[in-house]
C-alpha cells in the first residue's frame, strides 16, 4: 500500500476554497447592499425633489390665479360675449321668417287676391281665396304648389254666386 | 458544558459566511416592505407626483389664459357686448317690444289696432305678469289692406332689434293679428373654474354684426301710445 496517492482535499485545500466563496458572497452582497442603498438614496432625493417642486409650483399657481383673479370683468364680459352670440345664433338660426312666407304667398301667380291667412309656427298655415269659379281656386292651388312643397284644398264651396276655397299649406 | 462551547464555535466557523447575505436581506425585505407595503410611503411618492404633474399643467393653463385676459381691450369688448345685448336684451322690455310693433307698422303704413299680453289685456293687474313671468309674448293688431301689406309688415317686423320671434300669424278680412315674442336673457354669471380656458371670442363679435347687418334698432327704448296701446300690458 506504500506509495499510493492520496486524492482527498487537505484541510487547508479546504480552508482556501472555503475563503474563496466567502469572499465571493461578500462581494455579491456588498454589491447589492451599495445598490439598494443608492436605490434608496435615489428614491429619497426624488422625495424631496418632489416636495420642494410642489411648493414651488403651489405658490406660483397661488399667484396666477390671483392675477386671473383680477381680470375678473375681462373673462366676465368675454363669457356674456360668448353666450349672446350662441344666443343670437340660436334664434336667427331657429325663427321662421314669416315675412319669407308672406312674400311667397304675394309672388304666387294668378289674379286671386289672398282674403284670409293663418299661420302659426310648427303648425303651417291655411290661405283664404275667393273666386268666381272652382277652376280659378284650383288653378290658384297650383300655383301654391310652386312656393309651397305640400298644398291640399282643405274646403271648396259656393256661397252667394262667389266661390271660397281655404288651402293648406306646408 | 465546555463540549457545548466548542460545538457552537465549530457551528459558527461554519456558517458564519452566510450572517453577513442573510444579515443584508433581512434589511433590505423588512425595509422594502415598510417603503411599499405598510407606510404607504411609495404610493403617496406616486400620488406626489401626480399632483405636481397636475398643478403644473394647471400652470401652464393660468399662464396661458392671463397672457390672453392682458391682451384683451376691454373696452371694444365691452362695446361687442353691448351689441349684442341691444339684440337680446338682458331684462324684459316690454316698452321695447311695444315701441318696435307701433315703429314697425309705422312703417308698413299699418295702423296698430291693439295690443295684447298673454295673460290678458295690456293694462292687466299686476298680478297677471306672475302667470307668466319668464315669456314675453304680446298679440298685436294691425288694421291693413292685403297680403302685400302684410308681408312688408312681417318684414319690418324681423329685422328689428331686439330680436322677436313671431308665433302666430292671423289675417283676415283687413286685420292682422301677429302674436310675437319678445327674446330676453339675463346676464347670469358664467364665470367657472379659475383654469377654466376662455372662450374663442376672436371674429365672434364681426360674425354677429354681419348676421345683424339691416336690422334696425329704436334709438329710444319707450313705448309710443296710439290708440288702445298702453305702455306696460301687465
Amino acid at each position: 500500500m506504500a506509495g499510493g496517492v492520496n486524492l482527498l482535499p487537505t484541510k487547508e485545500q479546504k480552508q482556501v476554497v472555503s475563503e474563496k466563496i466567502d469572499g465571493i458572497v461578500r462581494m455579491v452582497t456588498t454589491g447589492v447592499l451599495v445598490s439598494y442603498i443608492v436605490v434608496l438614496a435615489g428614491v429619497a432625493g426624488w422625495w424631496l425633489f418632489l416636495a420642494s417642486r410642489e411648493k414651488a409650483v403651489s405658490t406660483e399657481m397661488a399667484g396666477l390665479e390671483l392675477d386671473v383673479k383680477k381680470l375678473a370683468d375681462v373673462e366676465a364680459v368675454l363669457r356674456q360675449e360668448e353666450n349672446r352670440a350662441k344666443l343670437i345664433t340660436g334664434v336667427l338660426g331657429s325663427r321662421i321668417e314669416t315675412a319669407t312666407v308672406a312674400g311667397k304667398l304675394a309672388s304666387v301667380p294668378g289674379n286671386l287676391a289672398v282674403e284670409a291667412w293663418s299661420w302659426q309656427v310648427g303648425a303651417g298655415q291655411t290661405v283664404g281665396v275667393v273666386a268666381s269659379s272652382a277652376g280659378e281656386i284650383e288653378q290658384y292651388a297650383e300655383g301654391l304648389k310652386t312656393v309651397f312643397p305640400a298644398v291640399e284644398i282643405a274646403v271648396m264651396r259656393k256661397i252667394n254666386q262667389v266661390w271660397e276655397g281655404t288651402i293648406d299649406a306646408k | 458544558m465546555p463540549n457545548n462551547g466548542v460545538a457552537v464555535r465549530k457551528l459558527w466557523e461554519r456558517w458564519k459566511w452566510v450572517a453577513y447575505p442573510v444579515g443584508v436581506g433581512v434589511v433590505i425585505w423588512v425595509s422594502l416592505g415598510w417603503l411599499v407595503g405598510s407606510s404607504d410611503a411609495w404610493q403617496s411618492l406616486t400620488v406626489r407626483q401626480d399632483e405636481v404633474r397636475e398643478q403644473q399643467e394647471k400652470v401652464a393653463r393660468l399662464k396661458e389664459k392671463l397672457a390672453v385676459m392682458t391682451q384683451v381691450n376691454l373696452g371694444q369688448e365691452k362695446a361687442n357686448l353691448g351689441i349684442m345685448v341691444e339684440a337680446i336684451p338682458a331684462v324684459k322690455q316690454v316698452p321695447g317690444l311695444l315701441a318696435e310693433l307701433a315703429a314697425a307698422g309705422n312703417a308698413a303704413g299699418a295702423a296698430m289696432a291693439g295690443v295684447r299680453g298673454t295673460a290678458g289685456d295690456v293694462g292687466a293687474t299686476e298680478s297677471a305678469v306672475a302667470v307668466n313671468s319668464q315669456e314675453l309674448v304680446l298679440t298685436a293688431s294691425f288694421v291693413v289692406t292685403d297680403i302685400q301689406q302684410v308681408g312688408k309688415l312681417l318684414t319690418d317686423m324681423e329685422k328689428r332689434l331686439p330680436l322677436l320671434r313671431v308665433r302666430r300669424v292671423q289675417f283676415s278680412k283687413g286685420k292682422i293679428d301677429v302674436e310675437v315674442e319678445g327674446v330676453w336673457s339675463p346676464l347670469g354669471k358664467l364665470v367657472g373654474e379659475v383654469d377654466q380656458p376662455l372662450p374663442e371670442t376672436k371674429g365672434l363679435a364681426e360674425s354677429v354684426k354681419r348676421k345683424l347687418a339691416g336690422f334696425v334698432s329704436l334709438p329710444v327704448v319707450a313705448a309710443t301710445s296710439s290708440g288702445s296701446v298702453r305702455e306696460n300690458p301687465f
